[in-house]
């Protein structure tokens, strides 16, 4: 039995690095919405965005397939579609902040990264399996 | 709209070829060669012309646009 390892799945790898660490970005950014001096919660946020840091190193050292010419472009179709979700959504909080309504930075910047990763792992995850 | 047909399928069975195998000899995923087959992904011409030239044949033997 060879005790070489397999790679991992360019999906795999980029769900881990997408789709995950959206996932964790979310389930912080939900926790930021409440009380910032409630120290469980406080914690709890701490081990999602550890969570999301480790996601994202594990994703750039685990051996993984190369990236061939279909996976290039699944994934640079991901990320267009994604920018232009994210500036939409700029678009619209700076429009609701325009017309008064007091938005906190600090609260809004997670669910912000958190779908933009989301998205790109969705979007590539689809490209994959239905071969845009 | 103008389909992209291909033969690949039919000639990695004459060979008894795995998908695997052709996607390492091409060097893609196996992802990428079963999508092919299927029809769900145009090739660059660089990789059309290695799968080309694994199979000892012509681009257009093996790829074909119908309408």
């Amino acid at each position: 039995m060879s005790d070489k390892k397999e790679p991992i799945r360019l999906i795999t790898n980029y769900m881990i690095r997408y789709f995950i660490n959206g996932g964790a970005w979310l389930c912080f950014a939900v926790l930021n919405l409440f009380d910032d001096n409630n120290k469980v919660l406080g914690v709890i946020s701490a081990i999602f965005l550890f969570i999301a840091a480790g996601c994202s190193f594990a994703s750039l050292v685990i051996k993984s397939e190369p990236e061939d010419e279909m996976g290039q472009k699944h994934i640079y179709g991901a990320k267009a579609i994604t920018l232009d979700y994210l500036l939409a959504v700029i678009m619209i909080i700076g429009i609701i902040s325009i017309l008064g309504v007091n938005i906190s930075f600090n609260k809004v910047y997670p669910f912000i990264i958190a779908v933009s990763h989301v998205v790109v792992g969705v979007e590539f995850w689809i490209r994959e399996k239905a071969g845009i | 709209m103008a389909v992209l047909k291909t033969r690949l399928h039919e000639l990695r069975k004459e060979k008894n070829m795995q998908q695997a195998e052709l996607a390492a000899l091409v060097g893609v995923r196996r992802e990428t060669i079963g999508n092919l087959e299927n029809g769900r992904y145009n090739p660059s011409l660089k990789l059309a012309m290695d799968i080309a030239k694994v199979f000892d044949k012509t681009v257009e033997e093996i790829f074909s646009f119908e309408e």
